[in-house]
């Protein structure tokens, strides 16, 4: 049944990218109206003292119209680093743009989508996990693990949960008897380093 | 204690549905995604997502407003399991502007603020005083993974900062939690954020762990300068020390002796990025990652990224080369995006390249097609189409169905 549901989807997904593909071939022909639904940005009225960004923006260089200090918060490639600084410093430079949901989409409790899950048509952002990450975040976690430890610590780790258990006479051999759920690393003889 | 959070929050809201009504800016996001794939077991699975968010300003004719969101998931192939039905509160808050230098917030709340980033059943308060200084305080249930139930949980902590405008804003911040009425984190910390000129920028923290035996979890500061003319340069140096860190996790990956807590880490790091044109940027980016037991490693790369309306594209290298096999590999990634009018397509392809394979696989590969549509400006459908594989999936399929509409006021 499952199986059966699955083609279908398949087949719609095929059908939908042939019509896009079709539609890209031809070339753009449409109204050229702007269509603004994302989720999470912000151009809602804001508190005194600072208001909201009045215009959707298709690339978050501030320095575009805002010249001088902003320049240090244009949305470079390199920004995912640096934006938690900005950030704890003070959360209504991210209000101007961003509503809690974008905040939410990656630092809420127990998130069980990864975010480039949700973001794929944002390919140019520096989202974490991005590919196979199965796979690499055992080599990430290696390289350093901290920086997994700030999202995955002590919250949204549900998910890592299903394979990284404690408990008495919990090792990472256990892995490999370990339910099979969504995450396939109980996987035995995969030659990889372990990493729990 | 989830169904008495449920009921909590389902009672709060209609506590304040009236106020709701008559809010003078009210929107409400659901996201709803179903996900088809296989487990390794080669079982079906079918999760499906819904993802509410809830938002109103202006309650009460006052500066109150309301924001929630959650999320349930059903697996509607696999409903054999316990893990087939969760959900969850990620925030739900009523934040109150009394004066414009005072915020009052109360619910399930985010805290950003210093040492803490944080999630709290409890309140928050920020206070902008005279002079650039601006205190912060929080307190609560803190809503973690926990095994061991909530009674005897507690966190509190504050931030205070003193700010001069456009050129620094340095804040002091400290951080309790007990777990079961017992000590579980006591964190201090400093943070600043200085900007001597306009395209000058050092932002960093350093924090100390009180409840270890007492030592600096981490110092990491990053300097951003540019641009000049077209080009922008940086530096990172960030050192951490695990005995420190990673301290009292809820997950056994971050556990002694799972992290060797002898261990410490310093990564060097420099990055530029070269703007051609308003459309075309290139970057490149080194990490020196040197460990006191594990040996080192080097990480350096390059993207280009192209964009110009309706169309973006990019491509990146990265070389990871380090002291053992599992740290040595490159990966690649190419992308290309078009909008066509109320459509939008997204190619994206990854690549790792492993020097000696892994489960008899040297390339972990993934395509990604993905296509969206914007039936109105509130109403927006998508599907990816997902191939990998990789060292644990010989061929895997995934499939991505989201359909997202928005409420209320028109964005």
């Amino acid at each position: 049944m499952m199986r059966k549901k699955h083609t279908i989807a398949v087949l719609a997904g095929a059908v939908l990218l042939l019509v896009a593909v079709f539609a890209f071939a031809q070339g753009e022909k449409g109204s050229g109206e702007s269509y603004a639904l994302e989720p999470g940005i912000n151009r809602h009225p804001i508190e005194p003292g600072i208001n909201r960004h009045p215009i959707k923006v298709e690339q978050a260089t501030c320095t575009m119209c805002h010249p001088g200090k902003w320049q240090q918060m244009n949305h470079t490639t390199f920004w995912l680093d640096k934006h938690r600084f900005a950030a704890e410093q003070n959360e209504r430079f991210c209000a101007i743009c961003h509503e809690e949901s974008y905040c939410a989409d990656c630092h809420a409790n127990k998130q069980e989508l990864k975010p480039s899950d949700m973001y794929k048509q944002s390919p140019e952002r520096s989202l974490p996990h991005p590919g196979d990450y199965l796979t690499q975040h055992q080599v990430d976690g290696r390289i350093n693990p901290a920086s997994c430890f700030r999202c995955h610590g002590r919250t949204n780790n549900q998910s890592c949960k299903r394979c990284h258990r404690r408990g008495p006479g919990w090792s990472w051999r256990s892995l490999r008897s370990a339910r099979p759920c969504s995450s396939p690393a109980a996987t035995p003889g995969t030659g990889l380093p372990s990493t729990p | 204690m989830r169904k008495t959070l449920f009921a909590v929050f389902v009672a709060a809201v209609l506590c304040i549905s009236p106020a709701l009504a008559s809010a003078q800016d009210f929107w409400a996001t659901s996201r709803t995604y179903l996900q088809l794939r296989e487990s390794v077991s080669d079982k079906d699975l079918a999760p499906a997502f819904e993802y509410l968010d809830l938002n109103a300003t202006d309650l009460w004719g006052r500066d109150i407003s309301f924001h929630a969101g959650g999320w349930v998931r059903l697996d509607l192939a696999d409903r054999s399991g316990e893990d087939d039905l969760n959900q969850d509160l990620s925030y739900a808050y009523l934040s109150y502007r009394v004066t414009p230098a005072v915020l009052v917030k109360g619910g399930r709340v985010l805290v950003f603020e210093g040492v803490a980033s944080e999630i709290v059943d409890g309140g928050y308060a920020a206070v902008a005083m005279p002079a650039g200084f601006r205190l912060a305080v929080y307190s609560g249930v803190p809503v973690e993974t926990d095994d061991d139930g909530r009674e005897g949980d507690v966190i509190y902590g504050a931030r205070v900062s003193h700010q001069r405008e456009g050129l620094y804003t340095i804040g002091l911040s400290y951080l309790k939690e007990d777990n079961d009425s017992g000590n579980f984190r006591e964190e201090e910390g400093i943070d600043l954020l200085v900007t001597p000129a306009d395209w000058l920028q050092v932002t960093g923290r350093s924090t100390y762990n009180s409840e270890s035996d007492g030592g600096w979890m981490e110092h990491t500061y990053r300097v951003d300068a540019g641009p000049f003319s077209k080009v922008s340069v940086g530096g990172t140096f960030s050192h951490i020390d695990y005995e420190h860190y990673f301290f009292n996790p809820t997950v056994s990956a971050f556990a002694f002796p799972q992290i060797n807590p002898e261990e410490t880490m310093d990564m060097y790091g420099v990055h530029a990025a070269y703007k051609y044109s308003y459309s075309l940027t290139a970057s490149a980016e080194y990490k020196r990652y040197e460990y006191d037991i594990m040996g080192g490693a080097n990480n350096f790369g390059g993207a280009v990224d192209y964009f110009a309306s309706p169309y973006r594209a990019g491509a990146s290298v990265h070389r990871m080369d380090g002291d053992t096999d599992e740290l040595r590999y490159n990966q690649y990634r190419v992308y290309a995006q078009r909008t066509l009018g109320a459509a939008d397509m997204t190619v994206d392809f990854f690549d790792v390249q492993y020097d000696e394979k892994r489960n008899d696989i040297e390339h972990a590969l993934a395509l990604v097609g993905a296509l969206g549509y914007n039936f109105t400006k509130r109403a927006r459908g998508g599907v990816d189409l997902e191939y990998a594989r990789n060292p644990f999936f010989d061929n895997e399929l995934k499939v991505f169905l989201k359909f997202i509409y928005r409420w209320g006021k028109q964005v």
